[in-house]
C-alpha cells in the first residue's frame, strides 16, 4: 500500500518538485498539499497521512509551529522538514519540537528517498 | 522512559536465540559437569533474558530467568558443584521460558506461573551459597521501570553508590557523512534518538555545543541503556547521512559478547533470498548469453565467458552455503525429544548422531524437526523395550538410537536406526487385510518393504491403544507426507527382533532441479528427473486397452498411460506424434506412465515459484525460464498421478 504523504510548502514549484520525486518512486501517494502552517495542521487532522514534508518558512504559521501542533495532536506523527542551507538553527528547533528528520534544498531524489525510507523504517519499528 | 512495545520482535527473536543456546549448552554441561565455560555461558544467557524481559515488563520471564541466572552465578563465583538434579530444574525452566515466549508470540499474555520451579531453584541456590535478593523483584512488584542489578562480575568497575543505575554503559561513536549539509542538525537528531534509549552520561560535543552548531562530524557519547547493542544499533540504523556507527558496551560481559559476535553478522533471511534470486537470475542470463555467443569461435570471448560462469557458480555456491546449516542446528531438539520421551516411558535410551556436519538448507532443516521427532518418539515408545525386558534378551539396558547423516550427491540421506524389538511384518500384513487396505491375495504378494510402508497409509496403527506419546493422531502417514513435500523419500526396513531402520532421502536444496525438457504439442514443459523412473519411447501399437484406458507393458506389469495433453487441457488429442514418449513415474507404490511428445534434453534449471494465484494449479510445481527466454512450467507428476 502506498505511503500517504502531505506536502506542505508555500511555493507551488517546491511542492511540484517533491511531488514528482515521490510519484516517480512509485511507493508514495501524495494525498494533500498545503500552502501554509494553518492549512498543514487542518489537513493533517483531516487526512492523517503517513508522512508530512514540511517547509519551514511560510506565511500565517511557520513550519516549526505547524510541526509542534501536529505532533501535539498526534504524537506518532512523522514530519520531515524541508529546509534551505543556512537554516540549520531552524531545523534544530524543528527537531526539538518533534520533527523526525529533514531534507535540504535543492533536493536530489536519492537523498529525499533515502531520508524518507529511513523515517518509514523507523516508523515500522515504532508502530 | 522508552516505549517498549516497539521492540517485541527483537525481544522474541533474541530471547529465543538465548534459549536455544542454553539448551545446547545444558546438553554439553550434562556431559561435562565441571566445565566452567558452560556455566558462564548459561549465566550470561539467563542474565540477558532477564534484562530484556524486565524492559518489556514480563515479570514471570524475568523472575524465572533471574532464578536461573542467580543459581549459575553462585556456582560460577564459588566452587559449588553442578548436579543432575539441578540441571533437571534448569531444563524445566528453559522449557517453561520457551513456552512463555510462545504465549507472548501468539499475541497473548503469559498464563504460566512457575512458582514451584522458582521455589525449587531458590532452594537450590540457598543450599549452595548466598543468593542475591533484588529489591522488589521477588515480591510481585509491578514495576515497569527496569531495575537490574549489575551483573555479578568481580572485575566490573561500576560506581558503587546506590543511585538507580538502569542498564549497561555503552560507548557510542557516530560519524556523520562528509557531504551532510547540516551536520549539526544530524548530530542533534542522533543525540535525541539516543536520549530516548536511556541516559546520556557524556557527550562530545555537548548538546549545547551541537545546538550552537559547534560541531564538525563526529559525535561521541556514553549512553546508559537497558537496550542491547543490537537494539541500539537498530535505533540509529535508519538515520540518513551517517558514515559509520560504533557501539561498544563497557562492561566485562561485553568483552565476551564482542569476542563471540566478532565474526558474525545478523542478516534477514529475506535479504538472503533476494540475493539468491539475483544470483539465480545471473545464472539464467549467463546461459542465455552463452547460447547467443555459441557461434563465436573467438578464444578470448569464450575464455571470458568461462571465467564469468566460474565466478557466478562460486557466488551461488557461497550463497547457498549461507543458507545451509549443519545438521547440528537441530540435533539438540532431537536429543531433547529422546530424553523426554525416554523419561516418560521409563526407558533408557542413548542417542548417537553422526554426520552432523552435513549442511542442509535451513528451511528444510526446520521442516525435518517434526517428522524426525515423531520417528524418535515412535521408536522409543513402540520399538525400544523397557530395561527389564532388554536385560532378559541379553541386550544392554540402554536402548540405542543411531542417526546417521550423509550427503549423497544432490541429496542428504538421514538414517534412523534403533536396536529395539522391530516391527512385526506379519502383524502389519494381517492388519492391512483386516482394515480392508488390501485383499488377502494381494497382501500375500507384497514384499516385506511394501508391507512396512503400509504403516504410512493414513488410518493405520498397530498399537493396541493410542499411546499418549506417539499416537496423538500424528502418524507415520504425516511423517511421510512431510518428507515428500520436501521432495524427499522415505524407506522402512524392520524385522522382529531386528530393530527398525528408517531412511530419509531429501534433496539438499530446492532451488535448482535437474529436469527433462519435454515437448507437448508445441509447448515445452519441465519434468523433474527425480520424478521419472524411465523414459520409454514407443508407438501406439505398444499400447493395449482395458476399458478404454491405455496400458503398456513395463518391467513385467501393465502400466497405465496418461496423456499429459489430455490431463492439462481436458481434450483428447487427435494429431499426436507417433512414436511418442512415456515418462514412467513411480510414487513408491505404483507406477504410472505419462505420455508426452518427446524429450528434448536434460538439464539443471532454477525453480521459480508460481506465486499467487497460479500456485493453486496442482498440475504444476513451479516454472522455469529457459535459455531462449521461453517459460516452461514444471509438471508435478505426483499430483497428476491422482
Amino acid at each position: 500500500m502506498a505511503v500517504q504523504v502531505l506536502i506542505v510548502d508555500d511555493a507551488l514549484f517546491m511542492r511540484s518538485t517533491i511531488k514528482d520525486i515521490l510519484q516517480e518512486d512509485g511507493r508514495f501517494a501524495v494525498v494533500g498539499e498545503a500552502e501554509d502552517g494553518l492549512q498543514a495542521v487542518e489537513q493533517y487532522k483531516e487526512l492523517r497521512p503517513d508522512l508530512v514534508t514540511m517547509d519551514i518558512v511560510m506565511p500565517n504559521l511557520d513550519g516549526i509551529e505547524a510541526t509542534q501542533r501536529i505532533v501535539d495532536f498526534d504524537k506518532e506523527a512523522t514530519v520531515v522538514m524541508c529546509s534551505a542551507l543556512g537554516q540549520e538553527a531552524l531545523v534544530m528547533e524543528s527537531i526539538a519540537v518533534g520533527a523526525k528528520d529533514f531534507i535540504v534544498k535543492p533536493f536530489s531524489s536519492e537523498k529525499v528517498i533515502e531520508v524518507l525510507e529511513g523515517v518509514l523504517d523507523q516508523q515500522g519499528q515504532d508502530g | 522512559m522508552v516505549k517498549m512495545e516497539k521492540y517485541m520482535q527483537l525481544f522474541l527473536d533474541e530471547g529465543r536465540d538465548h534459549l536455544e543456546s542454553m539448551m545446547a549448552t545444558l546438553a554439553k554441561l550434562e556431559d561435562d559437569l565441571s566445565n566452567r565455560q558452560h556455566v558462564d555461558e548459561l549465566f550470561r544467557n539467563a542474565h540477558s533474558i532477564k534484562g530484556m524481559a524486565s524492559s518489556m515488563g514480563y515479570e514471570p520471564i524475568q523472575q524465572l530467568s533471574h532464578r536461573i541466572e542467580d543459581a549459575f552465578g553462585i556456582i560460577r563465583a564459588g566452587d559449588a558443584q553442578v548436579e543432575q538434579g539441578f540441571l533437571h530444574l534448569v531444563y524445566e525452566g528453559v522449557d517453561l521460558l520457551s513456552t512463555m515466549f510462545d504465549e507472548i508470540d501468539a499475541g497473548g499474555s503469559i498464563t504460566i506461573a512457575p512458582e514451584t520451579l522458582i521455589g525449587q531453584l531458590r532452594e537450590f541456590a540457598a543450599a549452595i551459597g548466598d543468593t542475591e535478593e533484588e529489591a522488589g523483584e521477588d515480591h510481585g512488584d509491578k514495576e515497569k521501570e527496569p531495575r537490574e542489578a549489575p551483573p555479578m562480575d568481580a572485575t566490573k568497575e561500576e560506581p558503587s553508590d546506590t543511585q538507580v543505575t538502569d542498564g549497561r554503559l555503552f560507548d557510542v561513536e557516530v560519524l556523520i557523512a562528509s557531504e551532510a549539509k547540516l551536520p549539526a542538525a544530524r548530530g542533534l537528531l542522533i543525540h535525541k534518538k539516543l536520549e530516548a534509549c536511556g541516559q546520556i552520561e557524556e557527550s562530545i560535543p555537548t548538546l549545547a555545543e551541537i545546538k550552537d552548531r559547534d560541531f564538525s562530524d563526529k559525535l561521541s557519547m556514553k549512553v546508559r541503556s537497558v537496550l542491547s547493542k543490537e537494539q541500539l544499533l537498530k535505533q540509529l540504523d535508519n538515520i540518513a547521512e551517517i558514515e559509520s556507527i560504533s557501539i561498544v558496551p563497557q562492561d566485562a560481559l561485553a568483552k565476551q559478547e564482542e569476542a563471540d559476535s566478532a565474526a558474525t553478522i545478523r542478516v534477514k533471511t529475506g535479504s538472503l533470498d533476494t540475493f539468491l534470486n539475483l544470483v539465480s537470475e545471473q545464472i539464467l542470463t549467463y546461459n542465455r548469453l552463452h547460447e547467443y555467443l555459441q557461434d563465436f569461435s573467438e578464444r578470448s570471448t569464450l575464455k571470458a565467458l568461462k571465467r564469468l560462469k566460474f565466478l557466478i557458480d562460486e557466488m551461488h555456491e557461497q550463497l547457498m552455503r549461507i543458507r545451509l546449516l549443519p545438521f547440528t542446528y537441530i540435533s539438540n531438539r532431537l536429543a531433547r525429544t529422546v530424553r523426554e520421551t525416554a523419561r516418560s516411558c521409563g526407558k533408557k535410551v542413548f542417542l548417537d548422531i553422526s554426520g552432523e556436519g552435513v549442511r542442509v538448507d535451513r528451511l528444510i532443516l526446520e521442516q525435518l524437526v517434526d517428522p524426525l521427532n515423531h520417528i524418535l518418539r515412535n521408536s522409543i515408545d513402540h520399538g525400544i523395550e523397557d530395561p527389564a525386558e532388554r536385560q532378559e534378551q541379553n541386550k544392554p539396558e540402554e536402548g540405542l538410537i543411531r542417526i546417521t547423516i550423509r550427503r549423497r550427491g544432490e541429496s542428504v540421506q538421514i538414517v534412523i536406526r534403533d536396536d529395539g524389538s522391530g516391527m512385526d511384518v506379519e502383524k502389519i500384513r494381517r492388519r492391512a487385510i483386516d482394515l480392508g487396505f488390501t485383499s488377502p491375495e494381494e497382501a500375500e504378494k507384497l514384499t516385506e518393504e511394501e508391507v512396512l510402508m503400509l504403516v504410512t497409509v493414513p488410518g493405520f496403527s498397530t498399537a493396541e491403544k493410542i499411546s499418549a506419546i506417539s499416537g496423538r493422531g500424528v502418524g507415520m502417514d504425516v511423517v511421510r507426507t512431510n518428507i515428500e513435500s520436501l521432495g524427499g523419500h522415505l524407506d522402512l526396513k524392520s524385522g522382529l527382533g531386528k530393530g527398525t531402520r528408517i531412511e530419509l532421502n531429501i534433496p539438499l536444496s530446492v532451488a535448482i532441479a535437474n529436469v527433462f525438457l519435454a515437448r507437448i504439442a508445441g509447448d515445452v514443459f519441465a519434468v523433474p528427473v527425480r520424478s521419472v523412473e524411465r523414459n520409454v519411447e514407443m508407438t501406439s501399437s505398444d499400447l493395449s486397452f482395458s476399458n478404454g484406458v491405455p496400458f503398456f507393458s513395463y518391467q513385467g506389469s501393465q502400466i497405465e498411460v496418461r496423456d499429459v495433453y489430455q490431463l492439462l487441457t481436458g481434450e483428447k488429442r487427435s494429431d499426436g506424434p507417433n512414436p511418442f514418449h512415456v515418462l514412467v513415474y513411480n510414487d513408491g507404490g505404483r507406477s504410472v506412465g505419462f505420455q508426452i511428445d518427446e524429450v528434448l534434453s536434460r538439464k539443471d534449471i532454477v525453480i521459480k515459484k508460481l506465486g499467487h494465484p497460479l500456485e493453486q494449479l496442482l498440475s504444476f510445481s513451479g516454472a522455469t525460464i529457459l535459455g531462449d527466454g521461453v517459460i516452461a512450467l514444471i509438471l508435478d507428476l505426483e499430483n497428476l498421478s491422482h
